[in-house]
């Protein structure tokens, strides 16, 4: 604003003072906007994430239910949930720390020192974990759907949140992988976003038994279980090991289903050891073969 | 089952073309899609032919007869979903490809595929004829032959009173349907073919329930445990199976699954005998799809 005063002194704040030809320009510069972290803008907040909130959960809700309702595309469908949660979540951030961009410089020296302090204080994890969200949402090394080793933990991922992975083990029981896990620690994806899964049984024979009958019966039992599938990229194997103790019978099909993994493996496995037995087929001593002989 | 079905022109066309082409031919369709016709046709053609029908289980692979040509109906009664169960499917493939015969089989659409991707079966035909299912325009043909052929009075009637001073047609026929269901015919058919996945019977049933009884007719998707699923799949697959052999194939008691599955009408059983009712095609195959359980 530049006000033209004759023959007067300069009011008190004003910003610069120019004298021409007896006249004084005096150039007034806007106070800076103050930034107040007053009541109603906590309130705001909180009311934003709130909304953010229920938004994700909704859309995780009704997402969940409709994937629910085919084998083929569920974790397709699934695969959208942590994307859509983690956009409701930015887009709620961004409306929360929009007032931060209309800082001063020294306003915002002043947030970035606090944000350090507090990194530095101890959430780091917590911000380790979100980034580590960040990436596997979008990298996608596992999705809502998959079967998953994470460390020593082995399941179904159930849910990608913002901080913490879910998986449902075999045990059911959920154990909750912190994200920033992905970075540190080695991932075995079993099925990669697709709706079957390998699934290797094994059984084993004595040396002298009738390996020819025992791999036809392993593979009449694998391509006649009820939860197998079977394609030109999904097809049945059967191979043959022999160990200095024991024969070795290794099966390779797939499970129809992600979830009938071990309802696949056990039906394959008591099926083709009851065969075998009902043919007298020999087995060998328990004592040294390493499982599926007893 | 029953199916006295006859496909499309087209359809038939398409297959005596395959038939010029090959001396072993698969025909391929789903329960009531005219597998009969077509091997009634094939049996019209000129040199000596026998025909074999399996009709149900078998102890043994059949023989081929040293003929000219040999018609085979219903092969998917060569496997049974269990071990060595697919040993004289096995040993019929065997002796098809060594036979101076032109052989015509026929063929379960879910049987083959799952025998397909298990046994590589196709290799050891010529030519694998499919019978595609039914589209729009088709459904209207078979309806309209449907109509007529029922009472052909009545429905004149019918459309008289819509169109006194025109003779029956398509078109009239047309106009009547699209009185009934305010929307246009083609919309209505195309729901119609999708509730019934073009199967033939299935389309004549739903219509049948919806004109004449004023029913949707579908049972629904059934709420059903995995393992009635699979029982679903092996009736469709075998086109009907005895309670007894069922069990035996499940491996198991299936008492209660198959109670839930005939209370929710996925499923008949009678005279000890289990079927898919024909307006139910539609919901099991949408049903063992979901499931997975149709490749």
């Amino acid at each position: 604003v530049v006000t033209a005063v004759a023959g007067s002194a300069p009011p008190s704040g004003v910003g610069g003072v120019s004298r021409v030809a007896g006249v004084v320009l005096t150039v007034e510069t806007p106070e800076p906007e103050s930034f107040e972290l007053d009541i109603g803008l906590i309130a705001g907040a909180a009311l934003t994430f709130a909304l953010a909130y229920i938004i994700a959960r909704a859309a995780a809700i009704v997402l969940r239910n409709a994937s629910e309702l085919t084998v083929e595309h569920r974790i397709v469908i699934k695969s959208f949930i942590p994307v859509i949660r983690f956009a409701v979540y930015v887009v709620a951030v961004a409306v929360v720390i929009g007032p931060l961009f209309e800082l001063t410089t020294s306003q915002l020296l002043a947030f970035s020192g606090a944000l350090g302090a507090v990194l530095g204080l101890g959430i780091q994890n917590l911000f380790a974990n979100v980034v580590g969200g960040f990436v596997v949402v979008f990298q996608r090394p596992y999705r809502p759907g998959d079967k998953v080793q994470i460390g020593e933990h082995y399941g179904e991922v159930t849910d990608v949140g913002i901080s913490s992975t879910t998986l449902l083990t075999v045990d059911d029981n959920e154990v909750l992988v912190p994200n920033y896990k992905f970075f540190t620690e080695s991932v075995a994806n079993a099925n990669a976003g697709d709706a079957e899964l390998m699934v290797v049984p094994e059984v084993y024979l004595a040396h002298g038994a009738d390996i020819e009958r025992g791999r036809e019966i392993l593979r009449d039992v694998m391509r006649s279980s009820r939860y197998v599938y079977v394609s030109d990229d999904h097809p049945l194997v059967v191979r043959v090991d022999h160990d200095p103790a024991y024969v070795t019978l290794r099966g390779r099909a797939y499970a129809n289903d992600v979830r009938r993994e071990f309802a696949f493996e056990s039906d394959v496995t008591e099926r083709t050891l009851a065969t075998l037995d009902e043919e007298g087929i020999e087995r060998p001593d328990p004592a040294i073969a390493p499982r599926g002989a007893e | 089952v029953d199916d006295e079905h006859s496909p499309p022109a087209e359809t038939v066309e398409a297959f005596e073309d395959c038939l010029d082409g090959a001396d072993t031919v698969a025909v391929v369709a789903a329960p009531w899609s005219g597998r009969d016709a077509l091997l009634d046709r094939a049996g019209e053609r000129e040199g000596v032919t026998e025909r074999v029908s399996l009709g149900g289980p078998v102890e043994e692979p059949p023989e081929l007869p040293d003929t000219e040509r040999v018609l085979v109906a219903d092969c998917h009664h060569l496997f049974r979903r269990a071990v060595d169960g697919f040993d004289h499917l096995e040993a019929f493939c065997r002796d098809l490809v060594s036979t101076d015969a032109a052989v015509v089989t026929t063929w379960n659409a879910t049987a083959w595929a799952y025998l397909d991707a298990t046994t590589s079966v196709a290799a050891a035909f010529d030519e694998v004829f499919e019978v595609p299912p039914l589209g729009v325009e088709q459904a209207e043909t078979l309806l309209f032959e449907t109509i007529d052929a029922e009472d052909p009075e009545a429905e004149l009637a019918a459309y008289a009173e819509y169109a006194p001073d025109r003779e029956l047609t398509i078109e009239y026929a047309r106009e009547k349907l699209r009185r009934l269901y305010r929307g246009t015919v083609v919309d209505y058919l195309k729901g119609l073919v999708e509730d019934a996945a073009g199967n033939p019977r299935t389309v004549r049933t739903l219509f049948e329930c919806r004109t004449e009884r004023g029913i949707d007719g579908r049972p629904g998707d059934p709420d059903v445990a995995y393992s009635a699923s699979y029982l679903l799949w092996l009736v469709l697959a075998n086109e009907g199976l005895a309670v007894a052999e069922l069990a035996d194939l499940a491996g198991r008691a299936i008492e209660t699954d198959l109670a839930s599955l005939a209370r929710q009408g996925v499923v008949s059983v009678a005279a000890d005998d289990v079927t898919i009712p024909a307006e139910a095609f539609g919901d099991v195959r949408s049903h063992l799809d979901g499931r997975r359980l149709l490749w």
